[in-house]
This record gives structure tokens, C-alpha cells and sequence, in this order.
């Protein structure tokens, strides 16, 4: 026991030593070079503009609001990217990973091919060459991808629902008036991307920036190669004497996948999946190389700024960290099963999986 | 039945979309000469097909940086010096792999004495005979391997090392080893580069002479990696039966006798392919340094378009980047591939 303390004492004293040491040099270095460690600056008006805001129901960002509303909506569009691939890359995943079980060899093998190959190279370059694909292999808006006719305007210009081009795509939403609903009328008006500036130009409708949709694809391309080996493993787990036994029964392939396998497969893929989920909120930080205003992209952009580089990492670090944990343990608190089925391991599990 | 057809109706639509690629990849796409004028027609707009010979023109930068030209040959022995290295590892392992576990000192030994000729070279001193090359100047490919290995290395390393202070039975080392683990994992790597490059700094005291970017950037890549080599070598080791360490305390022997003998050999060959994989990531991973500044592979490939000569010419050094880390990936899955185990599977 004498060697467990004295080990104890030894490496605590190095630990306080190293962390006094290090705050002791940083209590210098702010002084000598004129800082202060303080979250007061950030009341200022932040001064600059973000691209993408969510429209909060009273807020509205301008450059006139302070740093923490900037960071606030580079937060929201941390959530909105992340759980808007999250969606895509589950759906295209599981596509691919079912597809990896395909009894029919083409689809086997173009399956296979596209999780080696998405998996293969890194996401920043994937990111940045579907930034570039949009950018200047995306026709300019006057010649647009374009579809559904619906109308034609004063100036004899045909008017679409949908329009895809180098400044991303613009789609026609319906604005429902709420406050009608009472009187039992239901006004459904049209918000939709009109051409400006002799058709140069669109405004108007959803619009999709290049910088959204690289990230978006980006992320749920790279995203979904992970997801397909999750499901395909778990789907693989599952004992053989299931799927025979739900065949003898006379179940097509569907439906044994649909109500036997599946639903065991479930369990086991739950805690990688979140594993993915992390990854993924946390590969949405490379929104700062395409420019989408996320959170470290605003952060970015407050550090240069104010040179308040301590301050905003903190930031970064809590609120990623909060996050992860968040997550973590939403999955790990699933009820345990009254019959003895196994554990099903921690969300947190040790295999890498990004 | 249906997805039969399903697969080949989307089969036909890639191909109507892979038609046009294809065309200005190769068919309109211009190889030779390597001049500026060679992506311009004669009217002076530029070609309508991809332009190679911005990749051509740019290679030493792709592969390279800013290393001085006179020196490269040193970067060639490095490579010679690996390559005879791993040849020569590869034909001792064919004998024996079952003895993988044992010879593994050896093979380490060759690996170091490698790995630091290699390094030696790279960096040069002036007591060798060599001019010292500053990491600033390495870029490209180079930079690339080169922070992928000192990863590699150093965050391997650091991982065992946190791993098994993170198993522990003494309270302290089992507590840091857990908070650092856990926070690490939960940053971005974008955050954790941030971190060296502004906030670390400011941490040493004021005389000390300042990092290099390099330094930094593989500062972060090594905590960051360690943290879930760490993960790695945790399952690892927890996956070898216990019956093993009691057998080795009855036989006497020591903690670390027990861990190098008889935990360690098998807890590597137990996560030999999720190491790899680790591997894989990580050297995906170095290609973020791209975002602080620093031109490994990926940067240079996005700095070439500034370059006045091939100016706009995004897509092609970004094509070849990805081509090289394709290459990189793939070789690495192949090796994990040879010691995967096979397991009957359901369907």
C-alpha cells in the first residue's frame, strides 16, 4: 500500500506542478502581450454578416448583434447540418449496406466498391471537391437546371418550381398562413425563386447555398460508407437459423429482413450508429474549409477579429463536449430488457470508427 | 427481381451523368505540352476539358512543398532506405508468422533504426554533412507521410501508455487518463489544432523559443490520435482472457513482466485490424492541416489554382490528391485485410 501512495503523491505533485507552470506562463504571456481573459467582449456587436441564418420565432441575426448571438446561430447551424445529413446518410447507408448482402454480384460489387472508395479519402478533400463541382461545374442561373413549368410572368420568362445551378438550389415552398386557420380557411401562398437582373439571378423560395449543400452531401456521402458496414454487420450478426426459419414460414425475403432480422439487427446497431452520429456533429466543423457558417467557422471569424483565441476554443471545446456527452448518454440510458438478452455495449465503444 | 431492376435503372443513370465526366477527363482533357499556353485555344479561352498539365507543372510542389531541389535526393534515400526496410521485414514474416508475437523486438528494432535513417535524411545536419531543411519547407506528399508516421509513432505510443493508465487500479492515472481520453474524443480535430496553434503558446513561458507550425500541427494530431489509440489498445487488452493473468502471477511473474509477455502480444494480435483502421484515419486525418495553413497534400493540391499560371484550376490537383490518398487507403485495408479473421455469417 506504501507504494500506491507514494506513486499517488508523486504523480500528483507532478500534475500540479505542470498545471501551475503552465497557468503561471499564461498569466505572463497575457501580460506581456497586452491581453485579458474575459467573456465581456463578446457583448460587442459582432460587425459581420452570416450567410445562413435559422429564423428564430423573435430574433432576427444582424451585424449589429453581439458575438454570442453570431455564435448562437453558428451553433443552430452546427444542429440543422448535422441532423439534416444525419437523415441522409442513415437512408443512402442502409441502402448500401443491404445492398452489400445483395444475393445478385453486380450489386454486391458496386456496393462494396463505393464503401472502399468513399472511406478511402479523407472528408476535408471530398468536401472541397463537391464545393468545387458546384461551383464551376454547375451552369450559371440563366441557364439553370429547371423544372416544373407553372407559369409565365410579364416579361414572357417561364417560371419554375425548382431551379439547380452554381448558386445552389431554389425550391418553391408553400406558406401556410396559420392565423386563418380559425376562420376555417386555409390560405396555402406560394414563396417561390423568381428570376432578378434579366434572369441573371434568383430570389426568393428555399435556397440551398453551394456551401449547404457541399457540406451536406459531403458529410452524408461520407457518413453513409460507415453506416452501410454498421448495418451490414449487424445484419450479418444475426444467427442464419432466423432468416431459414422465417423462410420455411413462407415469408419472402423482405419480409424476413422487414419483421425477423431487422428488428434483432436493431439492437446491436444502435450504439455504433450513435458513434457515427458523434462523428458526424463533429466532422461538421469542417464547414469552416467550404464556408458554411457553423460554429468554428463563426468562431473562426471572432477569433481573428477580437484575437480572443482562448476564449473561443473554451467555447468550442464546452460546447462540442456537452454534445458528445449529451448524446452518449440519451443512448446508453435504453431500459434494460426483462428477458436475458445480452448487454448491449456502451455508446462510447472503443472501435473507431471515422 | 425488383432490385435487379432498381439497381440497373440507377446503374443507367450514373452512366448518362459519368459520360460528360469521362469526356472532360480524357477526351477533351489536354496532357502535353506542359506550357501555359497548352490549356488555352488558340483564341485565348481556356479549354473546355481537364487541364494536366497544371498537375504536370506543379508535381514537385504536390509532392514535395518547398524543399529545396538540390537536397531531393536525400528524400529519394529516405524512401530507399523504408522501402528496403519493409522488404526485407516482409520476407523474415513469411517464414514465421505464427512466431509474430516473439520477433516482434526485432522487427521493432529494424523499424526504429529505419524510420530514424530515414528521418535523419530528411531533416539533415550540418554534423552529417547535411544542410538542415526546416520543416517549413517540407509540403505535399512529404509532409503527408512524414506526419502520418510521427503520428503514428508518437500517438501509438501515448495511447498505450493512456490506455493503461486508463485501466488502472490506482485512482490518479486512472482519473487523468480517463478525462483526457474523453475530452479529447469529444472535439473535433479542427478544435484540438486551434488549440496548439494559439492556445498552446501562450501555456510555455515567454523566453522560450517559439514552435514551428509543424511542431504544433503534430502536437495536436499526436494527443488527438493517442486518444483513441488509447480506445483501441483498452479493448484490446480487456479482450484477453483472464485466465492468462492469473496463469502469469501463479508463474511469478512481475506487472510489467505479465504485460509484455504475455498481455501485449496477444492484445495487439486481437486488434491488429481496428489498429490499421486507426491508422487509415489517421492518415486521412493530417490532411486537415490544410485548414491551418500548412501545404501537405491536400493544401498543395488547393493552393495550385492561386498560382497565376493555372489560375481556376481547381478540380485537377484535387483529382490527384485523391487519387494518392485512394492509393494510400487502399494499400493499408489490403494489409488489415491479411489478418482479419473470417466469421460465418448470416446471410
Amino acid at each position: 500500500m506504501t507504494r500506491r501512495s507514494a506513486i499517488h503523491i508523486l504523480m500528483g505533485l507532478l500534475v500540479v506542478t505542470m498545471v501551475a507552470f503552465a497557468l503561471f506562463n499564461a498569466a505572463q504571456n497575457f501580460q506581456s502581450q497586452g491581453r485579458s481573459f474575459g467573456f465581456d467582449a463578446f457583448e460587442q456587436s459582432a460587425g459581420f454578416p452570416i450567410s445562413e441564418t435559422l429564423p428564430l420565432p423573435g430574433f432576427e441575426y444582424t451585424p449589429e448583434s453581439s458575438y454570442w448571438a453570431a455564435l448562437a446561430m453558428g451553433f443552430l447551424n452546427t444542429l440543422k447540418i448535422s441532423l439534416v445529413s444525419l437523415v441522409f446518410a442513415l437512408a443512402l447507408g442502409t441502402g448500401v449496406g443491404l445492398a452489400r448482402l445483395s444475393r445478385f454480384p453486380e450489386v454486391r460489387g458496386s456496393a462494396t466498391a463505393y464503401v472502399s472508395l468513399v472511406r478511402s479519402v479523407p472528408l476535408l478533400l471530398q468536401l472541397v471537391l463537391i464545393y468545387v463541382l458546384i461551383l464551376q461545374a454547375f451552369p450559371v442561373v440563366a441557364s439553370s437546371f429547371k423544372w416544373i413549368h407553372y407559369a409565365v410572368d410579364e416579361d414572357g420568362i417561364s417560371l419554375y418550381a425548382a431551379y439547380l445551378n452554381n448558386r445552389g438550389l431554389f425550391v418553391a415552398v408553400p406558406k401556410i398562413d396559420w392565423t386563418l386557420l380559425w376562420s376555417g380557411s386555409l390560405s396555402v401562398s406560394w414563396d417561390a425563386p423568381l428570376p432578378t437582373f434579366g434572369g441573371r439571378n434568383l430570389r426568393g423560395g428555399l435556397h440551398l447555398s453551394p456551401e449547404y449543400l457541399a457540406l451536406f452531401l459531403g458529410l452524408g456521402i461520407y457518413s453513409s460508407s460507415f453506416i452501410a458496414e454498421i448495418v451490414r454487420g449487424s445484419l450479418q450478426a444475426i444467427d442464419s437459423g432466423q432468416r431459414e426459419a422465417a423462410r420455411a414460414l413462407g415469408m419472402t425475403e423482405f419480409q424476413t429482413l422487414r419483421y425477423v432480422v431487422f428488428p434483432q439487427a436493431w439492437k446491436i446497431m444502435v450504439p455504433p450508429l450513435t458513434s457515427q452520429f458523434l462523428s458526424l456533429t463533429k466532422n461538421s466543423s469542417l464547414g469552416v474549409a467550404v464556408g458554411y457558417p457553423e460554429l468554428v467557422s463563426v468562431g473562426g471569424t471572432i477569433l481573428n477579429q477580437t484575437g480572443k483565441s482562448f476564449e473561443v476554443i473554451t467555447i468550442w471545446m464546452t460546447v462540442y463536449l456537452s454534445l458528445s456527452l449529451l448524446i452518449s448518454f440519451l443512448m446508453n440510458r435504453k431500459p434494460r430488457p426483462r428477458t436475458g438478452s445480452p448487454h448491449a455495449p456502451q455508446a462510447t465503444a472503443p472501435t473507431r470508427l471515422s | 427481381m425488383m432490385v435487379r431492376v432498381g439497381f440497373y435503372l440507377l446503374a443507367g443513370l450514373l452512366l448518362v451523368v459519368s459520360f460528360p465526366i469521362f469526356r472532360w477527363l480524357f477526351v477533351d482533357a489536354v496532357f502535353w505540352p506542359v506550357t501555359p499556353e497548352a490549356c488555352l485555344t488558340p483564341e485565348g479561352d481556356p479549354v473546355a476539358g481537364a487541364c494536366w498539365p497544371a498537375v504536370m507543372d506543379t508535381l514537385q510542389l504536390l509532392l514535395v512543398g518547398r524543399y529545396p531541389a538540390e537536397h531531393l535526393w536525400r528524400v529519394g534515400a529516405a524512401l530507399g532506405v523504408v522501402m528496403t526496410a519493409a522488404v526485407f521485414l516482409w520476407f523474415t514474416s513469411r517464414q514465421n508468422k505464427k512466431t509474430f508475437g516473439t520477433k516482434l523486438s526485432i522487427v521493432s528494432l529494424i523499424d526504429l533504426l529505419a524510420l530514424g535513417l530515414s528521418g535523419t535524411l530528411i531533416v539533415g545536419h550540418p554534423l552529417l554533412g547535411l544542410v538542415t531543411v526546416e520543416p517549413a519547407l517540407w509540403g505535399g506528399l512529404l509532409l503527408t507521410v512524414v506526419l502520418s508516421v510521427v503520428t503514428l509513432g508518437l500517438g501509438s505510443v501515448l495511447g498505450l501508455v493512456l490506455a493503461l493508465g486508463r485501466m488502472s487500479p490506482l485512482a490518479l492515472p486512472r482519473w487523468l487518463a480517463t478525462i483526457f481520453i474523453e475530452t479529447v474524443r469529444g472535439v473535433p480535430l479542427i478544435t484540438v489544432l486551434f488549440f496548439a496553434l494559439y492556445v498552446f503558446p501562450l501555456l510555455l513561458p515567454a523566453g522560450a523559443s517559439t514552435l514551428s507550425e509543424f511542431s504544433k500541427a503534430a502536437l495536436a494530431l499526436v494527443l488527438f490520435e493517442a486518444a483513441y489509440f488509447a480506445e483501441v489498445f483498452r479493448s484490446g487488452l480487456s479482450a484477453v482472457p483472464q485466465g492468462q493473468h492469473e496463469a502469469a502471477k501463479a508463474l511469478g511473474l512481475t506487472a510489467f513482466q505479465r504485460l509484455r509477455f504475455v498481455a501485449l502480444p496477444q492484445a495487439l494480435k486481437i486488434s491488429l485490424p481496428t489498429l490499421i483502421a486507426t491508422t487509415v484515419g489517421l492518415v486521412k486525418d493530417t490532411a486537415l492541416v490544410s485548414v491551418i495553413g500548412m501545404f501537405d497534400l491536400l493544401g498543395a493540391a488547393r493552393n495550385v489554382p492561386s498560382i497565376p499560371t493555372w489560375l481556376g484550376k481547381d478540380l485537377e490537383p484535387l483529382i490527384f490528391a485523391a487519387l494518392f490518398y485512394l492509393v494510400l487507403s487502399l494499400a493499408l485495408d489490403r494489409l488489415a485485410k491479411r489478418f482479419e479473421h473470417r466469421r460465418p455469417s448470416a446471410l
